[in-house]
This record gives C-alpha cells, structure tokens and sequence, in this order.
C-alpha cells in the first residue's frame, strides 16, 4: 500500500508538466519578460528599387549565409547579404514560365522551386531568376491538392491541403515523395475551412512541426500518416479561451480582433523551430511581437518581448547558424523596404 | 421646387448612411461583424456576382490576403477547390455552391 501511495504519487509529480493530450507544456510567465532591444543589432537595408518594392516580408530565408530570399506578397526577391538587391524571380501570368498564384516556394541546391496550386504546377528558376523547367502536376493532383507544399527529410516534402468545401471530407495535411506525388494523408485531421496562411511548418533531418491559426499547441509529424501534439503553449490567463477555439475559425478570428481582446489574448504562434536542445518560436500581444526559447534539457522557458525603437517588428523571425534575422518596418518612411536586425542568439 | 429640394436631401441622407457604413466598417480590422458574413454568404448562394472571384463554371478560386489577424500585419487568405457538380466562390469565405443550388 504504502509503495503504491509513493508510486502514485511518482507519477503525479512527473506529469505535472504535461497536458491531457501529453504534450510539453511550455508555460509564459507574463510577470517575467526580458525586452529584447533590436536597437543595436546589426542591420540590413533591403534595397528599395523601382524593381524591388516590399510591401513586407512574408517569407523570409537567408541561404548560404550570401543571399536574402524574401516573399512579399506575389512576388519573390533576392537581396545580397548586404541588402543589395539582385533580382526576383519569376512573375506572375499565364505563360509557361510564369506563375499563375504564387502559393509557396522553397530553395534547393541553388534552384528556386515555386508551387501555383491554381496552374498545378512546380516552376523552377536559379537564384539568378532564370527559368529552368516547369512541371505539370495535373495528372497526380486531383481529389486532394496541395495549397503549400514545404520540403520535409529524405527528399519528401509536406503539404497543407486546399479545402474541397464543406461537404468534402479532405486531409489537412498529406506527404508527397520527390516528385510530389502523394504518399500517404495525415490521419484523422481535416479541412475545415478554406483559411490559408503562411508559416505553417518546420522541418530539418529531425524534426517536422507543423502549427496552426489560433491554436496553442505545436504538433509533430510522425510515421509519415500520424500526427501528435508535441507542446502545448500555456498562456495561462491570456490564452483565448477555449470555447472560443471551439469556434469556427472565421468567429473565432472575429473575436479575437475585437480591439479590447487585442489587449487580452497572446496568440499568433509562429516561426516555430526546433533542435537538439531548443525549442523556439515567436508570438504576438498587444500589438508587440515576443520571442520564446525552450530549454528542452533544463526544462526551462524565456521569453523576451522584441522591440526596436519605435518602428514596427514584423510577426517573423528566422534562424540562420545561430543569428535570429527579424524584419522590422520602418514607420516614417514609406520610400523605404523594411529593414532586417540581425542578432547573435547566443547573448540570450 | 419642392420635388428637386427633397431629391437633394434624400440624396445627401442617402450619401451620409453610406459613409458612416464605410467609416463604421474601416474602423475595425474585424472585416465585417456575424450579420454581414451571413449576408455575404446567403448572397453567395443565391448570386454568383456575389463571389469576389470564382463563380459559376469555375473549379477553384483564392483570395491572397483578406483578414489581418489581431492587427499583426499577418493575413489569412482563402482557397477553394470544388468537386464537380458545384463551382467555387471565394468572397469572404471560400467555399464550393451546388450547381443550380
């Protein structure tokens, strides 16, 4: 008896940190937020050209520590690592180079892949913005299309789907081989709704992460069909509460913008990354943006809120060998790009 | 006389409603409140001029960017792409309308 009386009691103090669902609970101690001031960080002024507007960034990627890869929009640029500006790549239209939607991209031995869902097609360019080759996927697309499609391990690659209508029972989420043809639907997750955003997915040799509008947990690929919530984010009292989860996404995304609710609710979970030993993403509060790094060794959790003088920090944040690169848009100045801070991680 | 003076002011109580509702509806980043998303879409299935693009004969449509999400700067667009036997429509919602629904 008394063996089972400690055994259970083991027990209860190991779960603590997790949830019903068994992920990691990654706690944000709102009374302990470091600021995280941008303001002497190296920067670089993305080029503002006649051919090089920026409404803001989308997308951001640094390849090969030489070139900016930046989405704004429809349109995909590139910068030197200065900021100069070298060229974009591709543009929209009908003709066979051209991109009819520009839906996602991703960038491989120097060649520049870019999906249009609409055209159902793959369009590939080198970085210098010269078409390479154009590959239909209409024969292998058809009862699912992907909307995103994002490489994965192994050559494979992981797509968020397009939704088929509420009386169409489609996978969220699908895995595609190296010529993008399915293999295999996530299990038991399915569209709801045609909602589409950026910034969905991680993923490296390691780890595949996927996470969603308005939802605290950060999910894990597994077995290529299952899916698993891996960590759960507790913004304890600024967590939308969840009988408004519960909601369609369209009122729930009403609520939320709710001018007093802007002032009441974290959420925007973003730009989630993971390794060894962190894991980190970003989120928004109260018009700030907050940086969060997860000890996942030490079971330990800061936040920092990103600021950098008055101007606005964009929801975005990208790690490069250990540099966290955050667009910022200055506000007085609309001939301008936005610029991007660049930060050592390790001073935090 | 009278008629033209009645005219006038009908005209400008008329252009008054209709820039507070434009004024009311700018304010909020909250595109438009529960009553209108149900106009817009019982509009979308009796109307296909409702349909910001898609429409009757077409299979799929997208709208890029259309809701701010808590004044971040980040956007939710939407897509859609319909068996067949419904044709899509993308306004503030993206969805697939039966054929003659």
């Amino acid at each position: 008896m008394y063996v089972s009386v400690i055994f259970l009691c083991f027990l209860m103090s190991s779960c603590h940190k997790e949830t019903k669902e068994d992920s990691i609970e990654i706690f944000i101690d709102f009374s302990n937020i470091e600021n995280l001031d941008l303001s002497n960080a190296e920067i670089v002024n993305l080029q503002f050209t006649d051919n090089s507007i920026l409404r803001k960034v989308d997308e951001l990627i640094l390849y090969n520590d030489s070139n900016f890869l930046i989405r704004s929009g429809q349109n995909l640029f590139v910068f030197e690592r200065n900021g100069k500006f070298k060229n974009q790549i591709g543009s929209k239209g009908n003709g066979p180079m051209e991109f009819t939607h520009f839906n996602s991209f991703y960038i491989e031995d120097n060649t520049v892949h870019i999906y249009d869902a609409m055209a159902k097609k793959m369009i590939s360019y080198e970085l210098n913005g010269k078409f390479i080759n154009s590959v239909s996927l209409k024969d292998i697309h058809k009862k699912v299309i992907p909307n995103l499609i994002y490489p994965i391990a192994n050559g494979k690659f992981i797509s968020k789907n397009t939704f088929g209508g509420e009386e169409s029972k489609l996978p969220s989420y699908s895995i595609l081989d190296e010529n993008y043809i399915f293999i295999s639907n996530i299990k038991n997750r399915y569209l709801k709704n045609g909602i589409t955003t950026l910034n969905n997915f991680f993923a490296d040799n390691e780890y595949t992460l996927f996470w969603e509008l308005l939802n605290d947990t950060i999910f894990t690929v597994t077995n290529l069909d299952t899916y698993l919530p891996k960590y759960y984010v507790n913004f304890n009292e600024k967590a939308v509460p969840n009988d408004i989860k519960k909601l369609d996404l369209y009122d729930a995304i009403e609520f939320v913008n709710k001018p007093e609710n802007k002032q009441k609710y974290a959420t925007l979970i973003r730009s989630v990354s993971e390794d060894n030993l962190y894991l980190r993403f970003i989120f928004f509060f109260n018009g700030d943006v907050y940086y969060t790094k997860y000890d996942k060794e030490k079971d330990y959790t800061k936040t920092y809120k990103i600021t950098h003088k008055s101007d606005v920090i964009e929801p975005l944040l990208t790690i490069y060998n250990g540099k966290i690169i955050v667009p910022i848009n200055i506000m007085e100045d609309n001939n301008c790009n936005p610029m991007l801070a660049i930060i050592d991680e390790s001073i935090l | 006389m009278k008629k033209k003076i009645f005219m006038g002011l009908f005209a400008l109580a008329l252009l008054v409603t209709a820039g507070f509702g434009v004024s009311k509806s700018m304010e909020n980043n909250v595109k438009l409140s529960y009553l209108a998303l149900a106009n817009v879409e019982a509009l979308a299935e009796t109307e296909s001029s409702s349909c910001y693009s898609g429409g009757p004969g077409s299979n799929q449509c997208s709208i890029e960017a259309g809701i701010d999400i808590v004044g971040s700067g980040v956007t939710a667009g939407c897509s859609v792409s319909c068996n067949s036997g419904y044709y899509s429509c993308c306004s503030l919602r993206c969805t697939c309308i039966r054929n003659n629904g």
